[in-house]
């Protein structure tokens, strides 16, 4: 981290405690004219398609910020065609933490929560957000919206930043089941959550406008899709915040324009693409984006080549589902995530098998109980299909979780262990 | 025999089979297996889940959704064999349609364990079964503790028991606290669908436990019916009940002490210790008016109090002034016992007198019941409560570092403990935190203390896990980052530390600091600065405990 940022974000963390509402305005400041540099002095190490997708990711943290009143507060799996059908602004919990470390101001929101008597244990993704709710750098969103999926932190994180910020909460449950039962169960409790929200927000929901939503993620989807038989051979220069943003996009981003515009753009990008050898990595769960001991390894590299990250793919299903409420609901209950581990080690095969991956790194968030749970099952499985696999601990936010030394030998180690690209 | 781990765990259906379910109570010495076929930093009594159904008779097992700890053990466990292993979804909410869904995942468990044991379900033992289920509570003899928050198991419950003589400790934790919520349960049921729609309903709508999506009212109910205190337990890596005894802790009216274990039977000593002075604390209120913890009444001339830490004993002997005559620091060594002779031997030579001068001891500290000569033990908590009232009349927050814990305490104006919390399970923020880096750096503790002074900028060690800041020692004295910044940036780490424990103590100002750390010139400072207060010490810090136990044994 540059020290310009580092001594930023220690001017922002003294401000948490003393002014939240001034530190909060810092941050937003901090990120507008971080978007002012991405536009016009963008990363060219990068393709057109991700210089743009962190253009739009940027967009996606200042709008919410920037008016709270139409802010909706939600999880990573949340659908949010609803919300960008209404006009307003989802958040996740995940976005806001990962974008505090990168103005090097997360530290004192996660010691603010631990102050607070929150476990040190507990995901540091949410512990972050719970640090912003109780210090109030948080404004109070419009509404909080968020789904059982796809880990405990979801039941404790919203349910406390309701509490201390006094916005409204819907919670949309997700069964452990992946039939049509469970599609319906969840369709009809995002009817309801809409019908909730528009009392809320004093907006109706226009019907053609969430069936339009809906489409352009299912054409994001489509893209996307086509996208990945690609990664086996083509090169594509990626780092590891590029794909954190993609994250963003195939996530709370579905059904935006400009997700749809991104997705047409890699596209593109990667059918114009040359072919390169190299390693090709599978990155599993999210990452230490900020940490130089991984990005020496993965960004901008061919070889090692960071051909695909799980968590871009979890949610993408071709579906021919019509209503609108449905194919919302069917993403969410089908996602990789849901239900036993098969489901996840299933998909991390095809994934695998699809972009010829010549290893895998599973990277164990510090606090996610989720992935650490079924760590050993997935490492087994990948290597059953003769794709080495790394299990690397870290902490996705907490700089104090991330050990530079240990990862540095890990991964090293690891690549020395996986040969020189065939 | 059916093992099941949650309160929710359908037992009356079972019932229904003339099953009996039993609650797994894991306490493995170790979770060699499981850290291996799931991880490390999975939660401690999912861990021990697996340990057990690996090591324990288990034959059928069914598991609940209940959290994703338990959706990864029953992933485990899948891979093994058991006679019968199911898997209860749980719904978060708990509306009529969550009790539907519910009612269904029970009946294909009902079915699924027929077609596994060849027998019929039938609903007259399942309803008795219910009946049973929903009795109210037993009142209790003796003034309530409750014991709440995630599983404890037998293991802690019996624990409290024992620290807690003449009180009833009641079992409100996750696994602990069943009772069926069908006040009225019906006589009988026309069709096995309506009574798995109405069992469905009794089993959501138990108290929630704080993974259910609606627990409205649960913290205030679990507050008022918590009796003469309250002990939280959080075990390391479920995050729930912390949330829990954060909205607890604020507005705690009776004792409150929080502890977090991991299941094993390893922290016993610091989880006695805690008890015990829980235990004193609590007695203390009780008797109102009369909150001093005093000795016999006798007349006493010479008292003694002897700390038996886990680095150094100390002693101290008394006059019945309360003026120190004699006192002593002696390393522990291999033997606590022998090493509180000769400590007490030295205070007693200091001060002229014999050991048959002494109308009282109370011995303190870890080793305190491993002492041969002790008359009373009394734990290092309320002694240092004592003794800090001794040394710093005005102190209000007293915060002890010593070489394997961290603890403050909050003391009133008579040198009661009003409150206390302790460090958990690690040695970040402690004097043997200090004394590895001391070590990777080649130097002692006493240069170490001396150069934390002379520092000219900042250095972040960001690690607070005792080996991973080592390492970023080691990579700073690499890039030749002068030692006395390196030094600084630890003691600003081990500070950072101890200002969470103090907020999570609800520490004021009236800041005093004793134990070994204490003496570590810029931890001090570094702490001073970050609480924006002064913090006292004194040249006697090292001997509170003992001064404590003295000042007990003398009755003041």
């Amino acid at each position: 981290m540059a020290d310009w940022v580092r001594g930023f974000g220690a001017y922002v963390e003294k401000q948490y405690a003393l002014r939240p509402a001034y530190a909060r305005r810092l941050l937003l400041a901090a990120y507008r004219a971080y978007g002012f540099k991405l536009r016009h002095l963008p990363n060219r190490e990068l393709p057109p398609s991700k210089q743009y997708l962190a253009t739009v990711c940027m967009d996606c943290m200042v709008r919410p910020l920037a008016h709270p009143e139409r802010q909706v507060l939600t999880s990573i799996f949340t659908p949010c065609e609803v919300f960008h059908a209404m006009g307003l602004y989802p958040m996740c919990a995940e976005q806001f933490a990962t974008y505090a470390n990168g103005a090097g101001a997360e530290h004192g929101l996660i010691e603010a929560a631990e102050r607070a008597g929150i476990a040190e244990t507990f995901c540091s993704y949410h512990k972050a957000v719970t640090g912003a709710a109780v210090t109030g750098v948080l404004p109070r969103p419009l509404a909080i919206v968020n789904t059982s999926l796809a880990c405990d932190a979801n039941n404790l994180t919203f349910r406390k930043a309701a509490e201390l910020t006094g916005a409204p909460q819907y919670y949309i449950d997700v069964p452990w089941q992946t039939d049509a039962d469970a599609v319906d169960y969840v369709a009809e409790q995002l009817r309801e959550m809409a019908a909730w929200l528009s009392d809320i927000a004093g907006r109706k929901l226009d019907g053609e406008a969430l069936r339009a939503c809906v489409a352009r993620s299912k054409e994001t989807i489509r893209l996307l899709c086509e996208v990945l038989p690609l990664r086996r051979t083509r090169y594509v220069p990626a780092e590891l915040t590029s794909e954190l943003y993609e994250v963003l996009m195939v996530h709370n981003a579905l059904g935006m324009e400009e997700t749809l515009q991104y997705a047409s753009m890699l596209l593109r990008d990667y059918e114009r693409a040359g072919e390169r050898p190299g390693r090709r990595i599978l990155w599993l769960h999210s990452n230490p984006f900020y940490q130089k001991a991984v990005q020496r390894f993965f960004n901008y590299r061919s070889d090692p080549f960071l051909a695909l990250t799980e968590m871009c793919y979890d949610p993408l299903l071709c579906s021919e589902e019509t209503d609108p409420w449905r194919a919302m609901a069917e993403r969410l209950v089908m996602n990789s995530f849901n239900g036993p581990v098969e489901r996840r080690i299933g998909k991390a095969v095809r994934m695998a098998e699809t972009v010829g991956a010549d290893g895998a790194v599973l990277f164990c968030h510090w606090g996610c109980k989720e992935t650490c749970g079924a760590a050993a099952a997935i490492r087994d499985a990948l290597e059953a299909e003769h794709i080495p696999t790394l299990i690397l601990n870290g902490d996705g936010v907490d700089r104090r979780n991330a050990p530079d030394g240990q990862t540095s030998t890990r991964i090293g180690a690891f690549l020395e262990m996986l040969g020189e690209p065939s | 025999m059916i093992y099941t781990t949650c309160k929710y765990a359908p037992e009356e259906l079972f019932a229904g089979f003339g099953e009996e379910c039993r609650r797994l109570d894991p306490n493995p010495a170790s979770f060699s297996c499981a850290d291996g076929c799931a991880h490390p930093n999975l939660c401690g009594f999912a861990k021990a889940v697996i340990e057990a159904a690996q090591a324990e008779d288990v034959r059928e097992i069914v598991l609940t959704d209940c959290c994703d700890a338990m959706r990864r053990t029953y992933d485990v466990l899948r891979r093994q064999s058991f006679d019968f292993i199911g898997f209860l979804p749980l719904p978060h909410k708990r509306g009529e349609r969550e009790i539907r869904r519910f009612a269904a995942d029970l009946r294909a468990l009902a079915d699924a364990y027929a077609a596994h044991s060849g027998r019929t379900f039938s609903r007259a033992p399942a309803l008795r079964a219910c009946a049973a289920a929903a009795q109210p509570e037993e009142q209790a003899g003796s003034p309530i503790v409750t014991l709440t928050g995630a599983h404890g198991g037998s293991l802690l419950l019996e624990k409290a028991r024992w620290a807690l003589p003449g009180y009833t400790v009641r079992d409100d934790t996750c696994s602990g606290s069943r009772r069926l919520n069908g006040e009225n349960v019906p006589a009988g049921f026309e069709t096995d669908e309506a009574f798995f729609l109405w069992y469905a309903g009794a089993l959501l709508h138990m108290r929630p436990c704080l993974r259910m999506a609606d627990t409205a009212g649960r913290t205030q109910a679990v507050r008022e019916q918590a009796g003469a205190g309250m002990i939280v337990h959080t075990v390391k890596f479920c995050d729930y009940y912390s949330f829990e005894y954060a909205a607890l802790k604020d507005a705690a009216e009776i004792p409150l002490l929080k502890i977090e274990t991991d299941t094993t039977p390893q922290s016993s000593g610091q989880l006695k210790t805690r008890l015990e002075a829980f235990a004193e604390t609590l007695n203390a209120q009780q008797r109102g008016g009369d909150r001093r913890v005093t000795e016999e009444k006798k007349e006493i001339r010479f008292a003694a109090g002897i700390d038996s830490g886990s680095t150094s004993t100390d002693a101290v002997v008394m006059d019945r002034e309360g003026r120190i005559l004699g006192q002593a620091i002696l390393p522990t060594g291999m033997s606590a016992s022998r090493s509180a002779q000769e400590a007490l031997k030295a205070a007693l030579g200091e001060a002229g007198l014999g050991p048959e001068d002494l109308d009282a001891v109370v011995a303190t500290g870890y080793g305190r019941d491993a002492l041969e000569m002790q008359k009373r033990t009394v734990t290092e908590i309320t002694c240092h409560a004592k003794g800090a009232h001794y040394l710093f009349p005005q102190a209000r927050t007293l915060i002890d570092i010593g070489g394997q814990d961290s603890k403050v305490i909050r003391v009133d104006e008579t040198g009661m403990v009003e409150n206390f919390i302790m460090n958990d399970k690690c040695a970040a923020g402690t004097g043997r935190f200090l004394e590895m880096q001391a070590r990777a750096l080649g130097l002692t503790m006493e240069e170490m203390s001396r150069m934390g002074l002379t520092w000219r900028s900042e250095v972040e060690i960001s690690n607070m896990c005792t080996v991973f800041a080592e390492s970023e020692v080691v990579s700073l004295v690499a890039r030749d980052t002068p030692l006395p910044d390196i030094i600084h940036g630890l003691n600003r780490s081990v500070a950072a530390k101890t200002v969470s424990l103090i907020r999570r103590g609800r520490g004021e100002p009236g800041y005093a600091m004793t134990g070994g750390v204490s003496r570590n010139a810029g931890v001090v400072s570094c702490l001073s600065q970050a609480l924006g207060a002064p913090v006292e010490v004194s040249e006697l810090s090292q001997l509170c405990g003992a001064i404590g136990a003295a000042l007990i044994a003398l009755g003041r």
